[in-house]
């Protein structure tokens, strides 16, 4: 079936196909996403992304070395 | 329905739908192993432990809303249901989802149950 290329990984039905470890991923590697799921992979990327910012930051300070002073 | 699916239940979803998923053959696990994350509650501390998550922000980890459930059990003899209509998403990101494209599915399942 050619147009089954052109849906959206988000959308598709059937019980085993998506679950909580692979959507993200499934989603992401899909050309053909709609709107909806589009629009909340957006959202969901600026909310991780300073998810990530905020370990590099705790990481830096407990991973610098303290200078002591003589 | 969900047989040797693992899930992991957020303390904010109610009783039925871990019995139900347990009914249907599923299996309920910690969030580390399960297979199928649900919460119907973005801002309890348990879920909202998850979106700060290492496995949440480098896309290994998605949360599902519960009532997922309730529209397979509704659905079962019909139409498969798909479970990427029932993502919840951390707070701040639903109102953002919300102001370009409207409600969530899971809204009006939230709204006819209370």
């Amino acid at each position: 079936n050619k147009y089954k290329n052109f849906r959206c990984s988000g959308c598709v039905t059937g019980v085993r196909a998506l679950n909580s470890r692979n959507f993200s991923q499934i989603l992401r590697s899909c050309q053909y996403k709609c709107e909806r799921h589009m629009v909340l992979l957006e959202a969901e990327d600026r909310y991780k992304k300073n998810i990530l910012k905020t370990y590099v930051i705790r990481q830096r300070i407990t991973l610098t070395p303290v200078k002591k002073s003589f | 329905m969900f047989k040797d699916r693992k899930a992991w239940f957020s303390q904010s979803v109610p009783r039925r739908f871990c019995d139900m998923w347990m009914s249907e053959g599923g299996i309920i696990t910690d969030w580390t192993t399960a297979d199928y994350i649900f919460s119907k509650d973005a801002s309890h501390p348990d879920t909202h432990r998850l979106y700060e998550s290492l496995d949440y922000s480098k896309n290994r980890l998605t949360v599902f809303h519960a009532s997922y459930l309730s529209a397979c059990e509704k659905n079962r003899n019909k139409v498969a249901v798909s479970v990427g209509h029932f993502v919840l998403p951390p707070s701040s990101v639903q109102k953002e989802v919300k102001a370009a494209v409207g409600s969530f599915i899971w809204e009006k399942e939230d709204n006819q149950s209370t």
